[in-house]
């Protein structure tokens, strides 16, 4: 299955989208919290959203472009993906603190 | 009276009210209102069948702590009298518990008063007592220090952090007190809780208080309060809880640390990151300062470079930290360049158990590196 990355926003192939996934307005896959540039689809997708957060994206005939004002636009052929924004650690409490 | 099994439906529905209501008296940051919480102090020493005291206001609890110190030291006990707080708040609770039944007492505590406290006392609370403490130990010592005496130091301060112990905590016994409004005003324990109401003045009206036989010590409700999401004392630009004397307390979601790390920023250097010992304070001076300009400045170990990866090599560095976790990040190129076609670098901390920069890579996105072949990077 294929997997796109655009800065730190990934779209992975999928063969389906879940069930009990709600249709969004807007086909936003990250807004850039500092710079205010999102990453979204221009044309021919819906995003999908699931209760627990997760998002899902449905790309129709002919495709979509994914783009960001930063990053080289990225052309998704049609089919169904899975939205993964990347993450970064954060220690868990600290644990036997020497004071 | 018989003793309450069971609160009703409607009962029940008035706790977030006293939450809400307790938590903002917990918190408040108006000015005490001295009037009302002097008719508080005669109440709360009539209950204990102890005589009208003399009422000294201070503005803080550190000043009210280091004033009786001071007179202690200087061998005013007999004017000062000894500590009543153990006949001010004795039994005070036992009335009413002995009212209620033990389901209706775990509810409401675990509802009101385990809520005001989450908020209140674990805070805000706690880091006034800690910072009493602490205080006599560093800069307000500074001062008082050289006026008492060197030789009498030890007393002083032993005298200031059993005052901590000696104190009522006004406001800041907003939980238990709120719990023991709800029983009085929802469920009809007025007998039961009318020792109480003197307690229950001061702490809709003041800050902390420390009494005696003949002199009670108040002090001025605290003039400043931020805490963040989850309750804990914050404030990245100044203090996070302050009196009117300025004394302050300084914290990064409820981690307290030393006032020039929020005021002063530019006083972060590597050394004093690396000589920090207190893990938790270390971890704040480390974000402050920014991990990735502390992992290029502190020596870090470069594990891993990986250039299998379609865009541009990513490397994997680590940092020991003595006594906690090391700090293992994984540094990335743009994919995309600048406008002058230079390309910024970002960085993301990863678990500190990676190794190798694909693995690394591949867990930010929640995947295996077996998985992780991107087709397109941009």
């Amino acid at each position: 299955m294929n997997i796109y990355r655009q800065g730190d926003v990934l779209v992975r192939q999928i063969k389906s989208i879940p069930a009990n996934v709600k249709p969004q307005e807007k086909c936003i896959l990250a807004l850039g919290e500092v710079t205010g540039h999102s990453h979204m689809i221009r044309s021919r997708a819906t995003m999908f959203r699931a209760d627990e957060g997760q998002s899902y994206l449905l790309v129709e005939d002919g495709g979509a472009d994914l783009v960001h004002e930063e990053h080289s636009t990225i052309s998704l052929p049609p089919g169904n993906y899975q939205v993964v924004i990347q993450r970064e650690y954060s220690p868990e409490a600290i644990r036997n603190v020497e004071d | 009276m018989s003793r309450i099994e069971k609160l009703t439906p409607k009962q029940i529905a008035k706790f977030p009210e006293y939450v809400e209501k307790w938590t903002r008296i917990g918190l408040c940051t108006d000015p005490a209102d001295r009037e009302t919480a002097e008719a508080g102090i005669v109440a709360a020493y009539a209950a204990a069948n102890l005589d009208v005291p003399r009422v000294v206001w201070c503005s803080s609890p550190l000043a009210m702590a280091l004033t009786r110190a001071v007179l202690l030291d200087k061998g005013f006990q007999g004017t000062v009298g000894a500590s009543v707080g153990d006949s001010v708040w004795d039994s005070v609770g036992a009335s009413v518990r002995a009212s209620v039944g033990a389901s209706v007492w775990d509810s409401v505590r675990a509802s009101v008063w385990a809520s005001v406290r989450a908020s209140v006392g674990a805070s805000v609370w706690a880091s006034v007592w800690d910072s009493v403490w602490a205080s006599v130990g560093a800069s307000v010592w500074a001062s008082v220090g050289d006026s008492v005496g060197a030789s009498v130091r030890a007393s002083v301060r032993a005298s200031v952090c059993a005052s901590v112990e000696d104190s009522g905590y006004g406001q800041h016994d907003a939980n238990w007190i709120g719990f023991h409004d709800f029983f009085r005003e929802e469920t009809g324990l007025i007998k039961q809780t009318d020792k109480l109401q003197g307690l229950t003045t001061i702490t809709k009206s003041a800050g902390w208080f420390l009494p005696h036989e003949n002199i009670c010590w108040i002090s001025e409700r605290h003039c400043t309060v931020h805490q963040d999401g989850q309750h804990r004392i914050h404030c990245e630009n100044g203090p996070a809880i302050a009196y009117p004397d300025g004394w302050a307390m300084y914290a990064i979601h409820g981690v307290r640390v030393p006032w020039d790390i929020i005021e002063q920023p530019d006083s972060i250097t590597v050394e004093r990151i690396d000589a920090e010992q207190n893990a938790e304070v270390r971890r704040v001076m480390m974000e402050r300062y920014g991990l990735a300009r502390y992992l290029d400045d502190s020596g870090a170990v470069l594990l891993d470079t990986d250039e299998t990866s379609l865009a541009d090599p990513i490397q994997l560095y680590r940092k020991e930290i003595p006594g906690d976790e090391p700090l293992v990040m994984l540094r990335m190129l743009n994919s995309t360049p600048e406008p002058d076609q230079s390309r910024r670098t970002y960085t993301l901390r990863v678990p500190p158990d990676m190794t190798k920069a694909l693995d690394a890579m591949a867990w930010t996105f929640g995947m295996e590196a077996k998985d992780y072949r991107p087709l397109v990077e941009s």
